[in-house]
């Protein structure tokens, strides 16, 4: 039995969607938990991932394989995960701010904190503040993250500052901010929590300051 | 005592002088970068200014040493220029060397009657000029300089942000693109004589340029839906030019094609003969900015894509512009490293070709698999592979400082990706495949010298015969040459009409074909 959480993990790495789904089945059958598979199988495969990412060892289309196989394997045991009540490392909601398109930089942030264990629900491109605040109020994320790759949008990061702040709703969320134009200068003076260069390291960073919190 | 206020970019200082204090001694008491290899003997140009508001009248040396054009912007040598009143002035960035870049024809010298025409390429980073004779559209000589617009930012979108930013910024960028056009027509050294002959001037450039130049609103194009506010021609926009050209001659604006897509692509479409193609083909401008243009024999459809930085060598550890001693190319010769550097000089950093040239050979030899991955398992002779900060990377000199990291392959695959992806949309949407092709060319200021063998190994460009794969320089400046005539400028407008612009972000399959693309294969 212990035998196929490594093997899980082998294959996310690998990015075998195909396979992972297979022996994911095998493991639940052996009677090994949703939640084993989850913390001892996926994450560690996602957290290696991350770790090669950041060093430059695997890029985007390896990151998006085994993103992929991820999701395979969450697609059998999130119904049991969500049955059992699991407690899993906290809630995010994720966009692309008003006025930009780019996606593919915010959805590998989504990918690498679901591979962190986090209940990520993106809200996807051009989200306005009042959006990312409906967001919130039905979600009740622990984290926002916002994404803006263009000098001329990443205004748009303060806008939703400002509003999440006349809504009350400021205090209630981590408020991560990232993007190749963005900078941790540019988040100090709108107010962020925190900045991350890239998605592994965005990933680290809600994980640290979740636990601060 | 007067308040002399200096703006470079976004950075701006207010110091006080007295009058008749020199410009150029409040620069260096800002801190300010100011060049003046003549020591301020007024005969250099190199410490041009912009003046705005203030300082006394110029004197003779001044007006000696300032092209008519200059005069007319209010351009200021700094070294002889002295504090009146309140002051305010637009520097420039410091690098603003111009030089020839073609030389034609010089039939133009022998035939004192025919008639000149002068075609300018603005670049979002390079600003080229081309002499023209009107009667056959052939071009004499070409000169260039850098786009001063970049103490704004070097992309566009920071332009664009800065300009939205402030009306004043918009009229500033709007004077350092006519400042840039002087530095470019000055490089071709024209006599008074020569500017006579000149009866016609076309403008071409991208859309985020032309909207800059002319003063036209941004804030579609800044943000969502990203598109120009107006792409008609303007046939007569002398207005506009703050009288750096002589009265009387015609200057033209071709249209715009749309999106980012401007009339520079368009000036290329008509340079490489889109309106008559012998079949598919496929153009790329590769610059800063990555225009993209496909004809199946008879559609044309155009996309604009971000490259990013990688090809000028920025972002990359021992990335380098084209100075002397930078490398443009790397092979093995009889198993060892061979470098070919600008003047021959000792080498000091990758130029984008070299980056690309460095990439392919080291795929050849397979120590980058086509993930783009450093195999460290296959040791090069005279090529040792190490650690730095937890990042591999390969050293390929006895320069400690050359070699190239695991994340300068990564940045190249992104532009590789940007590229591929917009080329295969393109192609898809015109239902082509590879081996339809009969003509691919490269052109702009990095496709126009890029080493055809290294883009086919890193699969830049779709997999065809490497025969009908062609670099030309200056598409975009030798296009405008065409649009000086009317029969020219007609065929300008037929093509805008012709050419449809894809919006890359709207293509369902621009993802796949862009992470496709990262790849590091034929």
């Amino acid at each position: 039995m212990s035998k196929l959480l490594p093997e899980i993990t082998a294959l996310l790495i690998e990015g075998d969607f195909r396979t992972i789904a297979e022996v994911t089945r095998t493991a639940l059958d052996s009677g090994i938990t949703a939640v084993e598979i989850l913390n001892q199988g996926l994450m560690p495969g996602m957290d290696h991932i991350g770790i090669e990412f950041k060093s430059g060892r695997v890029f985007v289309p390896e990151v998006l394989r085994s993103a992929k196989a991820m999701q395979a394997s969450m697609d059998l045991i999130r119904p049991i995960l969500v049955e059992t009540g699991a407690e899993l490392s906290g809630k995010i909601v994720l966009g692309t701010v008003k006025g930009d398109l780019h996606d593919i930089g915010k959805n590998l942030v989504g990918m690498m904190c679901e591979g962190a264990g986090f209940e990520v629900t993106d809200l996807g491109k051009d989200v306005g503040p009042q959006a990312f605040i409906n967001a919130i109020n039905t979600i009740q994320p622990d984290i926002v993250g916002m994404s803006a790759l263009l000098t001329t949008t990443m205004i748009s990061m303060d806008r939703t500052i400002q509003a999440l702040i006349e809504a009350g709703l400021r205090d209630k969320v981590i408020v991560l901010v990232g993007g190749a134009p963005v900078t941790q200068d540019f988040a100090d003076r709108i107010g962020a929590d925190g900045y991350a260069p890239n998605a592994a390291e965005a990933a680290d960073l809600a994980k640290k300051l979740l636990a601060n919190k | 005592m007067s308040q002399v206020t200096l703006i470079y970019g976004s950075e701006v200082k207010t110091i006080p002088a007295d009058d008749g204090a020199l410009i150029g001694d409040v620069i260096a008491e800002s801190g300010f970068p100011l060049e003046q290899p003549c020591a301020g003997r007024g005969t250099c140009g190199k410490c041009k200014v912009l003046v705005e508001i203030g300082t006394a009248p110029p004197d003779e040396i001044e007006i000696k040493n300032l092209s008519r054009g200059e005069l007319a912007l209010n351009n200021r040598l700094a070294c002889r220029a002295r504090v009146q009143g309140e002051t305010r002035l637009v520097l420039s960035p410091i690098v603003v060397y111009s030089n020839k870049i073609f030389k034609g024809s010089s039939r133009y010298k022998k035939e004192p009657d025919v008639p000149l025409g002068v075609a300018i390429d603005l670049g979002s980073t390079t600003v080229a000029a081309f002499l023209s004779t009107l009667d056959d559209g052939e071009v004499a000589a070409g000169g260039g300089g850098l786009n001063q617009q970049t103490v704004y930012g070097s992309d566009v979108i920071s332009r664009l942000a800065a300009a939205l930013d402030d009306p004043q910024n918009a009229q500033r960028l709007q004077r350092l693109a006519l400042a840039s056009i002087n530095q470019a027509l000055d490089s071709l050294n024209l006599s008074s004589k020569i500017w006579q002959r000149i009866k016609r001037v076309t403008i071409v450039g991208n859309t985020a340029m032309h909207h800059l130049l002319t003063g036209l609103p941004i804030e579609e194009l800044a943000f969502i839906p990203f598109q120009p506010h107006d792409t008609r021609s303007i046939p007569d926009a002398a207005h506009l030019m703050g009288g750096i050209f002589p009265e009387g001659v015609t200057v033209s604006l071709p249209p715009l094609i749309g999106g980012f897509v401007g009339s520079d692509a368009l000036a290329c479409l008509a340079y490489f003969g889109f309106d008559d193609p012998p079949g598919p083909m496929v153009a790329i401008d590769l610059g800063t900015n990555g225009e993209v243009m496909v004809t199946d024999g008879d559609r044309i459809l155009t996309a604009s894509t971000a490259a990013g930085p990688a090809f000028e060598g920025v972002n990359i550890s021992c990335g380098s512009r084209a100075v002397d001693g930078a490398i443009t190319r790397l092979e093995f010769v009889n198993g060892e490293v061979q470098l070919t550097t600008i003047a021959d000089a000792p080498p000091v950093g990758l130029t984008g070709s070299g980056l690309l040239s460095a990439i392919a050979e080291f795929r050849r030899a397979g120590i980058i698999d086509s993930s783009g991955r450093i195999e460290s398992e296959k040791d090069y002779p005279g090529l040792p592979i190490d650690m730095a900060d937890g990042i591999k990377r390969i050293s390929f000199h006895t320069n400690p400082d050359l070699y190239l990291t695991q994340m300068d392959i990564r940045e190249l695959q992104k532009a590789n990706g940007a590229i591929r992806a917009a080329v295969d949309v393109l192609m898809s949407q015109l239902e082509l495949e590879p081996s339809d092709l009969t003509r691919v060319i490269l052109t702009g200021s990095f496709g126009g010298e890029v080493d055809i063998d290294a883009i086919l190994e890193v699969g830049l460009i779709p997999s065809v015969n490497r025969d009908l794969v062609e670099t030309a320089a200056n598409g975009a400046g030798f296009g405008a040459a065409i649009f000086l005539t009317e029969a020219g400028f007609a065929l300008a407008e037929k093509l805008a009409e012709k050419a449809q612009q894809v919006d890359l972000d709207q293509a369902a399959n621009f993802y796949d074909f862009y992470i496709e693309g990262m790849k590091l294969a034929p």
